[in-house]
């Protein structure tokens, strides 16, 4: 039978002298090399480069003096602060907004529960993988034209941003699931799980991160997508609509005016939707690491 | 109760032989020690009996009726459920997860997640999943894998209380433990690779 280990016995001084030895490190101790790091730059020289191509444009702007061709941006500013005093403006945003929003939740479930039938039946994944290809493959403004043929335009947005955000969410939720840990499977098999249990704990934390990633770079696609898709379609209201109005009447203030609009909107959706996401996963997903061990 | 009997089962992966033509009996109840080399095959003689794949050849009977609980060679735990959640997560028919976590000597880390345990806390969580799901078809695949002396001395108990009731299949390499343990022992043999079956003859010497 086993022989019972020395309990309680004091190491050799040999042992000892190793282990006090290695004990105590501070981080960074006997580091022999450094890895560079791609370091964020700081926000002062954000601010700094964001000032330098102000001044370029204003420059650039004084020295053309055509408010057609180039407008500063202190026209485009104060432009802006008449705009949103505007309850037109906001109605025109917040449709947008509708819409984007609207194809994209749309496009984010369906392309979720697609994903899960492509997984688990390869008939589906077969049957909607040229259709994904085609979609991926084809130019924003071709499906915009080709779906003026079908859709009225207020709702043309809409069906893009869907179209924008399905085969990223279907090729996510598949690839997450398809990379389930192959030996909880197996677990989940032996141990007689019921679908929903397998579900909960087997094939959610492989699919979560995949579909946490997915949302947060489709969101950028949908907006741009969306607002193109106003221009065409030119709904009543719509940022897009604007912005084509205000190429159509040559009124550069406006046509800088609303690009602005998009670009901050857009940057506002991604940072509100990074931060969902995040808060998100953190409520859902497991701790990094449980309470420390006594 | 009928004990599982295995006659002339054969599995090949990738035209590479594994099993061939096993057979055993394995009592129930009883505890069985199967002992054998690495790559012999143990571990695809249990998979065939979970029913993680199929056999190419023979027969197999007294599995059914049969519940498996299984402790795999991979601690396979949950990361994102604490050591009583993970014990408890295939089910409490065996007892609570409480119970055997205490009877493992986990009771000050119900709470914590596998990332916070050792390797052998971790084994023992594994161990109590299997007892708390109960069954009546125990198969543990080197189960004390990391555990000290002490720890297992503390564990045979358990598992000899266990092999009254229920069949129960060891894989094991240390004698020791199969001695301390077991009432059968069965051991497999690796099988040779093809052109390698015989001692190698040496080459006769250049000149």
């Amino acid at each position: 039978m086993h022989g019972k280990m020395p309990g309680g016995t004091p190491l050799p001084q040999k042992i000892r002298h190793i282990v006090n030895r290695t004990a105590p490190c501070a981080p960074g101790d006997g580091v022999v090399f450094s890895v560079r790091t791609g370091k964020k730059p700081g926000k002062l020289s954000v601010l700094l480069s964001v000032l330098f191509w102000l001044a370029v444009w204003e420059l650039t702007a004084r020295a053309l003096d055509s408010a057609l061709l180039l407008v500063s941006p202190v026209t485009v500013l104060l432009r802006l602060a008449e705009l949103i005093r505007t309850g037109e403006f906001w109605s025109n945003v917040f449709t947008s907004l509708w819409r984007i929003g609207a194809g994209y939740l749309l496009g984010a479930g369906c392309g979720i529960l697609c994903g899960v039938l492509c997984a688990f039946f390869p008939a589906a994944a077969a049957l909607f993988s040229p259709l994904l290809s085609v979609i991926k493959a084809t130019p924003v403004t071709s499906l915009v034209i080709l779906a003026l043929v079908w859709i009225k335009s207020y709702n043309l947005s809409i069906f893009i941003c869907f179209l924008m955000v399905f085969p990223i969410l279907t090729e996510a939720v598949k690839e997450g699931i398809l990379s389930a840990d192959r030996e909880l499977l197996e677990l989940a098999f032996v141990f007689r799980f019921p679908a929903w249990k397998k579900a909960k704990l087997v094939y959610l934390p492989a699919v979560r991160p995949q579909i946490v990633t997915a949302l947060s770079t489709s969101i950028g696609f949908a907006w741009k997508a969306g607002i193109a898709g106003e221009v065409f379609a030119r709904p009543t209201l719509g940022v897009g609509s604007r912005l084509y109005d205000a190429k159509v009447y040559l009124e550069t203030p406006d046509l800088f005016c609303w690009t602005l609009v998009i670009i901050l909107l857009s940057m506002a959706i991604e940072k509100l939707m990074l931060l969902l996401l995040r808060r998100g996963s953190r409520e859902t997903a497991p701790e990094a690491s449980g309470k420390e061990d006594a | 109760m009928e004990p599982i009997v295995l006659s002339g089962v054969s599995k090949s992966f990738g035209g590479k032989a594994v099993l061939r033509d096993f057979s055993a009996v394995f009592p129930n109840p009883g505890l069985t020690a199967i002992m054998g080399s690495s790559g012999a095959g143990k571990t695809t003689l249990i998979r065939i009996l979970l029913g993680l794949i199929r056999p190419d050849a023979g027969h197999i009977t007294g599995l059914s009726g049969l519940t498996p609980s299984v402790v795999f060679q991979e601690n396979r735990l949950f990361p994102g459920l604490t050591a009583l959640e993970n014990a408890e997560a295939a089910g409490v028919k065996g007892g609570s997860g409480r119970y055997w976590l205490k009877r493992l000597g986990l009771e000050d880390a119900l709470d914590l997640r596998p990332q916070a345990l050792s390797g052998g806390m971790q084994r023992r969580v594994a161990i109590a999943r299997a007892l708390c799901y109960g069954g009546n078809f125990l198969v543990l695949d080197e189960p004390f894998k990391g555990l000290d002396v002490d720890t297992r001395a503390g564990i045979f108990p358990i598992f000899r209380e266990i092999k009254r009731e229920k069949a129960v299949l060891l894989i094991t390499h240390d004698p020791e433990e199969a001695e301390a343990l077991a009432d059968h022992l069965v051991k497999i043999e690796a099988i040779p690779a093809p052109g390698n079956s015989g001692p190698s003859t040496p080459l006769p010497e250049s000149r």
